[in-house]
């Protein structure tokens, strides 16, 4: 897993520090969440094998959970680079040439964002007023939204920083 | 150009982008993206991008992905590691090669907790190596245990790999853990043979420890019964019907959080740690996940698979020899990339083509024999050179033993895991057995 296998020593400048503080701190509140909803998982099994008290929306309020959370953890691993590569082709390569691939992976996936969060604006209006919601709770589908455009609005950033810092270290 | 020219041409520069080390995610996004606005129209393309990840997402059986990794997060803080190798030295350690041996079990148990193969072999690497250099284990046979014994996470139940490929092959996630669990047996006591004949052939490579009286036998014992204990409830309820996977991933970081807490001493910082960890993978796998489906609409679009698989059963090729070579593939491949990648990239093109053959099975049987082979290869490149990842962490750990050797060290393994395929391929029962006796 990638989380062994990276040398990622943090950043150095302020616009870095920050970036990565921000992200650290999406990713700690996502894994409270995960935790509570692995706790609510646990209760509700508590409840019904020992008591017989049964809490129907319990999938509901996991899978919904669940992608919030996930939404939180991007930002912190695209900061971390944690998103894996194939590095058997370029591993002889000069340092530079990597530096080179890896910004401008770095300005396509900034673009991808920018698309996506375009598209999920889009998206979530028209959740809206479709007023979709999960079956038991009535958790409407477009609240998980908000969280998912803020969180790409961060990895804009986040993804126009490494390449900045990509670029600047070919230069050095 | 058509569908099919237009997939393989997509194939194509999807290879090219890994190769210029572009992550594998957003790879997969701007090929499956491109080809969707070449054979489909701008609006195919940005209709899907208003919804698709959330519904993807939003899916119960994902759910059980963090909280696996969460509890293997843990896991590798409450001591386990320690406590299942001390356990399988106490009696093994005695025998020639026995702390080899050792090691290889202390991986099939810290493996039942953790899902992930370089995870289980980092983990058991730290407290078995500096025992395996003290009784002048050669660095051969050390790493090349260690590297082989990580591959065990991967198939014994619960683990991520297993639960990724029966999402992405639309099966049962339980009856995918059930389907491993024997052959993830077979790969231990494998290995563990492969040391004997090994110790047999060079006994100076590693020598006998000492024999553990038995009190220490049962006191080593005792210290792991928070391992059987969380591996019996998550996974015996799994199998018994009573948690679906996701609860029974819940009731496992939540136990297995306890224990690192209680007994492993992990406070505040070792619990940001641990959520930290579980956050960058989380995201990585979701992200894989997201981009394995945009290029599937893609490839959906094309409609290769499909042409593929007709194409193949109409030219009358035998089904087995179809699977010989996508083995081949997955191993070719597998020297290159990661596990994880080559399940999410291959399996939903391959799966389509294998369900289209004719192997004379059901289909849920054709699931659990198809996917555990196709683990068991995946797994196979990760100690196979030239990249092999697991043999790299693990020769990173050990100070002073050459890259070679390590190689070197691997191949009585892999000699193991050769005959073991061709087992599982040749009588799909051994596979399927668990599966059929449990859905009684």
């Amino acid at each position: 897993m990638p989380e062994l296998i990276q040398d990622w020593r943090g950043p150095t400048d302020p616009i870095g520090k920050l970036l990565l503080y921000i992200s650290r701190f999406l990713a700690i509140a996502g894994g409270i969440l995960l935790c509570g909803l692995g706790l609510t998982t646990v209760i509700t099994i508590i409840l019904i094998q020992f008591l017989g008290i049964a809490f129907v929306g319990e999938f509901e309020v996991v899978s919904f959970g669940m992608v919030l959370t996930v939404y939180l953890f991007m930002p912190y691993c695209q900061m971390v680079g944690g998103n894996v590569i194939v590095d058997v082709f370029t591993i002889k390569a000069p340092p530079r040439l990597r530096a080179i691939f890896d910004a401008l992976s770095s300005l396509v996936f900034a673009a991808f964002w920018i698309l996506l969060m375009w598209r999920m604006a889009i998206g979530m209006s028209e959740m809206m007023t479709r007023q979709q919601t999960t079956a038991a709770l009535k958790l409407e589908y477009w609240w998980t939204f908000p969280v998912a455009l803020s969180c790409f609005s961060l990895l804009i950033p986040i993804c126009i920083y490494t390449t900045w810092k990509k670029i600047s270290e070919r230069a050095s | 150009m058509s569908g099919v020219e237009a997939g393989f041409a997509g194939f194509t520069v999807l290879l090219f982008l890994l190769a210029i080390r572009m992550p594998i995610a957003l790879a997969m996004i701007v090929v499956g993206l491109g080809g969707l606005l070449f054979v489909g129209s701008p609006k195919i393309m940005l209709n899907m991008l208003k919804n698709q990840m959330f519904y993807q997402y939003l899916n119960y059986d994902l759910s059980v992905i963090p909280l696996f990794l969460l509890m293997g997060q843990f896991a590798s803080k409450a001591g386990f590691s320690t406590a299942l190798f001390k356990a399988a030295n106490a009696f093994l350690g005695h025998r020639k090669g026995g702390i080899a041996m050792a090691a290889v079990g202390g991986c099939a148990g810290f493996g039942a907790i953790c899902g992930s193969s370089l995870a289980t072999a980092a983990a058991m690497a730290q407290v078995a190596l500096p025992e395996l250099k003290r009784h002048n284990y050669s660095g051969a046979l050390a790493t090349g245990a260690l590297a082989a014994g990580g591959t065990l996470g991967i198939l014994i139940p619960p683990s991520i790999i297993l639960v990724i490929a029966a999402v992405l092959t639309e099966g049962n996630i339980e009856t995918l853990f059930q389907a491993a669990l024997i052959p993830g047996i077979m790969a231990a006591l494998g290995y563990i043979l492969a040391i004997a004949i090994y110790v047999r052939i060079w006994p100076t490579e590693g020598p006998a420890g000492k024999r553990s009286s038995s009190e220490e036998r049962i006191h080593s014992l005792l210290k792991i019964w928070p391992v059987l204990m969380i591996f019996i409830i998550v996974i015996g309820g799994i199998y018994a019907g009573i948690f679906t996977p996701t609860q029974g991933a819940a009731v496992g970081a939540a136990g297995t959080g306890l224990t690192a807490f209680i007994l492993g001493g992990m406070r505040l910082k070792g619990f940001v740690e641990s959520l930290l960890g579980t956050a960058s993978t989380t995201a990585m796998i979701f992200l894989v996940l997201f981009g394995a489906g945009v290029l599937n609409s893609f490839l959906g679009y094309t409609g290769t698979p499909r042409l593929v698989a007709s194409f193949i059963s109409d030219s009358s090729v035998s089904p087995m020899l179809v699977l010989l070579i996508m083995i081949a593939i997955f191993v070719m491949l597998g020297c290159l990339m990661d596990s994880l990648s080559m399940i999410l990239l291959l399996l939903p093109i391959f799966w389509p083509i294998i369900l289209g053959l004719d192997f004379g099975m059901e289909v849920d049987d054709l699931r659990a024999w198809f996917c555990i082979i196709a683990l068991i290869v995946v797994e196979i490149g990760l100690i196979t050179p030239p990249v092999g990842l697991n043999v790299f962490i693990i020769n990173s750990m050990a100070d002073g033993v050459p890259m070679r050797e390590s190689f070197i060290g691997v191949t009585p393994f892999l000699i193991t895991d050769a005959i073991r395929v061709a087992a599982l391929i040749t009588l799909p029962g051994i596979t399927l057995l668990l599966p059929h006796l449990l859905a009684r």
